[in-house]
C-alpha cells in the first residue's frame, strides 16, 4: 500500500492538526505512534499494490476520528485548567492580551512623543514595565480564575468540552487542516511581534526623538546631558531610513497574516536588505555625519574626560569604521536571503 | 409495547458502560507479552472485545504513565512501532486484578442470575 503524493500531504496536515491539540511534553512521541498505527491500519485494509488517492484516505481519516477527538484521548484528566475552559482562556492570552499589551504600548509611545522626549530613558523603561504588568495581571487572574472554576466549580461548562468535540467530529473538513510548512518557511509569532514592536520604535525615533535622543549623552551632577553631534547631511538621511524601516514593518505584517514565507515575502526581505546595503554604502560617501562641539559641550557642563573620550572616539574614524562593518553584515546577509531563494525556488517547483 | 429498536439501543450504551468498566482489565490481560496498538487491537477484535482506536491508544500511553507498562520503539519491522508490556508492577496487579474480577463474577453471576 502507497500513498498517493497528495494524501500524504493530506496526512501530514491531519497529523499536524492533531500536534498542535496536543500537550507540548511528548507530542512528537504520540504523533509517531499515531502515524505508526494509523500506517498499520491502512495496511491490513488496503492490497500492497494499492495506492490510496485522496478520498480513500480522506474516509480512513474520519473513522480514526476528528483531530480534536483523537488529541481529546491523549490529554491527562487532571490539567489545572480543565478541557471545557480551554476556548475560553485560549482567546483571553492570544488575542485579547496582545491587544491590551499593544494599547498600553501605543499609549506610552504616545505619552513620550507629547513630553517631548523628557526623561526618555525612563518613560520607555516604564512604558515597557506597565505592558509586562499588563500581560502577566491579565493572563495570571485568567488563568487563577479557570483554575477556581475547574477546582471547585466543575459543573460550570462541564458539557461544553464533550458539546466541541461532537461538533467538531459532525463538521470537521480536510481543507480546513492546517497546511503543513517546510522547516525554512516557517516563521514564529514572538519573532514577528518582535520585529513590529521594536520597527515602531524604531520609526517613532527617527520621526519624532531624533533632536532629543540622537547624541552623546552623560551622566554629571546629578542629571544626564545631551550634545547633539549628527550633521544635517546625516539628517538627510532620515527619510530614506525610516522608509526602509516601514517597509520592514509591511514584510513583517505580511508574514504574521500568511503566517509563513513565500517567494514573494522572500524578494520583499532581499529588496530591503538592497536598500539597506546602498542606504549604508551612501552614508559611507556622505562626508562627515557626525560632529562634535567641545566649547558647546564644556558650556553644557560636560566634564572634560567625557569630552576626551568622545574626541578620541571621533578622531579614529569610527564611525566610517562602523559603516564598513554594517556593509560587510548587510551583504552577509544579502547573500544568505539569495541562496535562501533559490533553495525555496527548488523546493517549490519539486 | 415498547419498540425492540429502543430496546437494543439501551442495551448498546449500557453494554458500552460496562465494557468500559472492564477495558483496564482487558488490555492489561493482552499484555503480559509485549504488543503494539493495532496489533492488540486486532487481537482484541478477533477475541469480540470491541473497542476503538481513540480509547485503546491514549490508554496503552495511560497505563505506562501510571507505572504499570514499560515501552520501547522498535525500528526492526518495516516501519518503527511502540511496543508495550507489563512491568513488574503491572504483573502483580493483573495478577490481583483478576483474582478479584474472578471472585466478583462468581458474585455478580449469583446476583443477576
Amino acid at each position: 500500500m502507497k500513498l498517493s503524493e497528495k494524501s500524504q500531504v493530506m496526512l501530514e496536515r491531519y497529523l499536524l492538526a492533531v500536534e498542535r491539540r496536543l500537550p507540548w511534553q511528548g507530542r512528537k512521541d504520540i504523533i509517531a505512534e499515531i502515524r505508526a498505527n494509523f500506517m498499520d491500519t491502512l495496511e491490513d485494509h488496503y492490497a500492497p499494490e494499492e495506492t490510496l488517492d485522496e478520498t480513500a484516505l480522506e474516509e480512513e481519516l474520519r473513522k480514526l476520528g476528528s483531530p480534536g477527538t483523537v488529541a481529546a484521548g491523549y490529554r491527562q484528566g487532571d490539567a489545572l485548567i480543565g478541557p471545557q475552559h480551554n476556548q475560553m482562556f485560549r482567546l483571553i492570552v492570544t488575542i485579547l492580551t496582545p491587544i491590551v499589551v499593544a494599547a498600553v504600548l501605543f499609549a506610552g509611545l504616545l505619552s513620550l512623543i507629547l513630553s517631548g522626549g523628557k526623561s526618555p530613558f525612563w518613560s520607555i523603561w516604564e512604558m515597557f514595565g506597565n505592558a509586562w504588568q499588563v500581560a502577566v495581571g491579565i493572563i495570571g487572574t485568567a488563568a487563577v480564575i479557570f483554575m477556581v472554576l475547574t477546582r471547585w466549580f466543575p459543573q460550570v461548562n462541564a458539557g461544553k468540552a464533550l458539546e466541541g468535540l461532537n461538533e467538531e467530529e459532525k463538521h470537521w473538513k480536510v481543507s480546513d487542516l492546517p497546511e503543513v510548512v517546510a522547516e525554512p518557511d516557517k516563521v514564529h509569532v514572538w519573532e514577528l511581534a518582535l520585529g513590529l514592536t521594536f520597527g515602531v520604535l524604531e520609526l517613532v525615533f527617527f520621526l519624532f526623538l531624533f533632536d532629543q535622543l540622537a547624541g552623546f549623552w552623560w551622566y554629571a551632577d546629578g542629571k544626564w546631558r545631551m550634545a547633539p553631534v549628527f550633521t544635517e547631511a546625516f539628517k538627510a538621511f532620515i527619510p530614506w531610513i525610516a522608509v526602509n524601516i516601514g517597509l520592514g514593518l509591511v514584510l513583517n505584517i505580511v508574514m504574521f497574516i500568511r503566517q509563513r514565507r513565500s517567494l514573494f515575502t522572500r524578494l520583499f526581505e532581499i529588496g530591503i536588505k538592497a536598500s539597506e546595503l546602498a542606504l549604508t554604502a551612501a552614508l559611507l560617501r556622505a562626508g562627515t555625519l557626525i560632529s562634535f562641539d567641545a566649547t558647546t559641550a564644556i558650556r553644557q557642563g560636560f566634564p572634560p574626560e567625557a569630552i576626551t573620550g568622545i574626541q578620541m572616539l571621533l578622531q579614529n574614524d569610527f564611525v566610517r569604521w562602523f559603516l564598513v562593518f554594517l556593509v560587510v553584515v548587510i551583504s552577509i546577509d544579502l547573500v544568505s536571503k539569495l541562496v535562501q531563494l533559490v533553495k525555496s525556488a527548488i523546493r517549490q517547483a519539486k | 409495547m415498547i419498540e425492540p429498536e429502543v430496546i437494543s439501543e439501551h442495551v448498546e450504551r449500557l453494554s458500552a458502560e460496562l465494557r468500559r468498566g472492564l477495558i483496564v482489565l482487558v488490555v492489561m490481560s493482552q499484555l503480559e507479552q509485549k504488543e503494539y496498538g493495532y496489533s492488540l487491537l486486532k487481537q482484541l477484535e478477533e477475541k469480540g472485545f470491541q473497542v476503538t482506536q481513540d480509547t485503546l491508544y491514549p490508554l496503552m500511553r495511560r497505563l505506562e504513565t501510571q507505572g504499570y507498562l514499560k515501552s520501547d520503539w522498535e525500528l526492526d519491522d518495516a516501519r518503527p512501532r511502540r511496543y508495550y508490556q507489563l512491568n513488574e508492577l503491572g504483573l502483580a496487579v493483573l495478577e490481583a486484578l483478576r483474582r478479584d474480577w474472578m471472585e466478583q463474577l462468581v458474585i455478580i453471576k449469583e446476583i443477576v442470575k
